[in-house]
């Protein structure tokens, strides 16, 4: 309990910190009006509702996303090092993407304007590729041929993204090489209620499913011999799990590492295991864990953005995993 | 209680309260994965009545998948696997959740339940449940987590899981596969008592550890996965009969491999046993 409340203080905490702070210098009393005023005309308005919001709400939204969805890889594929970037699930939702932005499909969403078609697109991608570890999962039993089976998902995307590159007008692909270093700051405020909407309906779909996913840590037969439909319990994590990762690579690009790591800083900090208690935790600390990572991004350079957001979270996140083979001891 | 258990649990108490027990059969059943990859012979046969069934066979044999198919956790190449005439593969699984409790080789080792959470699963409040772990001999594990239990410890909590689902059949795939020889013994006795009076449950097991079971009250019926058939064998004979007719061309086997009430009455055999099974229900 006084985790959740240290853990809830530092979200909020941070989350003030990302509006109040930026290059435009804007006092707490001007930044605390704007809000309270809402939406409207002028720069400190816009700056506010319109730059530091939507950046904050996209932190929030994808890092409660990506950290939910790790977690929920974890648990089904029983494997600790599993995540959305590691599992190639991110490269799918990059190849929808580069289909959509560098190949000119449904007209390049009209300059990467439509939303909705990116978020779409990269959805699709992420649930095939999803669809295909689910097919073949049964077959490569053991941590590491998965995580290999991923590694080369992630080469095929890899291959296939730089014949489009090679191909692609240089408007289209500086804005995609911008893209893959990945972002908090480019979605609009739409957008960025969106992600955290979707990470709510993942919350919800955790919630609802805990004791499901609960027996399924004691091994796919018992589960299915206590009633469970894991057929289908297996096709709505794959469409909960690949909406929220679409939508979030979409609007981010492939943000590395948040997803595996943030259920390993919560099985430090968090003992009990089961789904229903963990929700929160692992949602409030991939916030707390995104906020952070953003922070590295805008307040170590000055003004400008010093360092990519997948430098950042690869600095943190690579040591994780690491860690995580050192121990070798898990428990989901 | 798994939200999509009861009403299986329904579903079985009603049929078990009129015919007063679940016949398992198998009726030209083939086993394998699609028609070019068939494993196992096909079989006819049927088990009933409260007591330790017990599987076995050669590694290879295909005893494993055999009982997957049974149990419904694989699809039939062929055929097909009935409990009290219902078709196993039509079964949704909150239904078969109603008809058998299933418990596997490997204590799972990566969940990190604790033994009350793993038990909190199941129908019951938490009084019901810590009898049940007294039961099972593992009374003062509550708050363990599984993962940090040896694997002995782990498959009598998973026991006891199994128990609280209240199914008129237990099934054990090779429970004791990678227990030490003490835990083994204690295993092997804790379902021997789950298989005679008062409890007198119906307790399919696959496994290679037939010494143990020799001459055992609770040795119901005992039948040998052989590539050109199952054979029920004498549950009477020795340890050495069983083990040779696993690779012996001609075991002595029981007349009817079909029948495998001739291989022992008990003196729990009467239809009235069975409605011991399910006081909750």
């Amino acid at each position: 309990m006084m985790r959740s409340l240290l853990l809830a203080l530092g979200v909020l905490t941070l989350a003030g910190a990302h509006l109040l702070t930026g290059s435009l210098p804007l006092e707490p009393g001007e930044v605390l009006q704007a809000m309270a005023a809402g939406p409207g005309e002028g720069l400190t308005a816009s700056v506010v509702w319109e730059v530091r919001l939507p950046r904050v709400l996209t932190a929030l939204g994808a890092g409660a996303g990506l950290a939910m969805s790790g977690w929920l890889m974890q648990a089904w594929f029983f494997n600790p090092l599993a995540g959305p970037s590691v599992l190639g699930v991110s490269s799918g939702a990059s190849l929808g993407v580069a289909l959509m932005v560098l190949a000119g499909w449904g007209g390049g969403a009209a300059a990467w304007g439509g939303w909705p078609v990116a978020m779409v697109a990269a959805a699709a991608g992420a649930m095939s590729v999803l669809a295909l570890l689910l097919a073949v999962s049964r077959r490569l039993s053991g941590t590491v041929a998965l995580l290999v089976f991923g590694l080369m998902l992630g080469y095929t995307v890899g291959a296939v993204l730089s014949v489009l590159q090679a191909r692609a007008d240089a408007n289209a692909l500086q804005r995609f090489v911008l893209w893959g270093m990945g972002t908090f700051g480019a979605a609009p405020r739409t957008v960025a209620w969106g992600l955290l909407g979707g990470a709510g309906l993942l919350a919800i779909w955790i919630g609802a499913n805990r004791r499901q996913l609960d027996a399924w840590s004691l091994g796919p037969l018992v589960a299915s011999s206590m009633g469970v439909n894991t057929a289908r319990l297996g096709w709505q994590l794959l469409a909960v799990t690949g909406v929220v990762t679409g939508g979030v690579t979409a609007a981010c690009g492939p943000v590395a590492f948040l997803g595996l790591a943030t259920p390993h800083v919560v099985r430090i900090f968090w003992k009990d295991r089961a789904h229903g208690a963990g929700v929160w935790p692992v949602a409030g600390m991939g916030m707390l864990l995104a906020l952070l990572a953003d922070g590295g991004v805008r307040w170590t350079g000055g003004d400008q953005e010093a360092l990519p957001l997948n430098a950042v979270l690869a600095l943190g996140g690579a040591p994780m995993v690491v860690w995580v083979l050192w121990k070798r001891t898990w428990e989901a | 209680m798994m939200p999509a258990g009861p009403e299986g649990l329904k579903a079985h108490a009603a049929v078990a309260g009129e015919e007063g027990g679940a016949v398992w059969q198998a009726i030209g059943l083939q086993c394998g994965y699609g028609r070019r990859h068939l494993v196992g012979p096909r079989v006819d046969a049927h088990w009933s009545g409260p007591g330790l069934h017990v599987l076995t066979g050669a590694n290879g044999s295909g005893k494993s998948t055999l009982l997957r198919t049974l149990t419904g956790g694989q699809p039939a190449v062929s055929g097909q696997a009935t409990i009290a005439g219902l078709r196993i593969d039509a079964l949704s699984p909150a239904v078969r959740a109603g008809w058998m409790a299933w418990v596997g080789s490997t204590p799972p080792r990566t969940s990190g339940l604790t033994v009350g959470q793993v038990l909190g699963l199941m129908p019951g409040d938490e009084s019901e449940h810590r009898a049940m772990l007294e039961q099972v001999g593992m009374a003062h594990w509550w708050s363990q987590r599984l993962g940090q239990l040896s694997d002995g410890q782990a498959q009598r909590v998973m026991l006891g899981r199994a128990l609280l689902q209240r199914t008129p059949w237990l099934v054990l795939d090779e429970p004791t596969a990678f227990l030490d020889a003490r835990s083994r013994t204690g295993f092997l006795q804790l379902l021997a008592q789950c298989a005679t009076p008062p409890r007198n449950l119906q307790v399919m097991l696959a496994t290679h550890d037939l010494h143990a079971l020799e001459g055992h009250a609770a040795l119901r019926s005992l039948s040998v996965v052989r590539p050109d058939g199952l054979w029920f064998l004498d549950v009477r004979a020795s340890v050495g009969v069983w083990e040779a007719a696993q690779d012996d061309a001609h075991p002595v086997r029981v007349d009817d491999p079909t029948a495998s009430d001739n291989t022992r009455q008990g003196p729990w055999d009467s239809p009235k046993a069975m409605n011991n099974l399910d006081p909750q229900l």
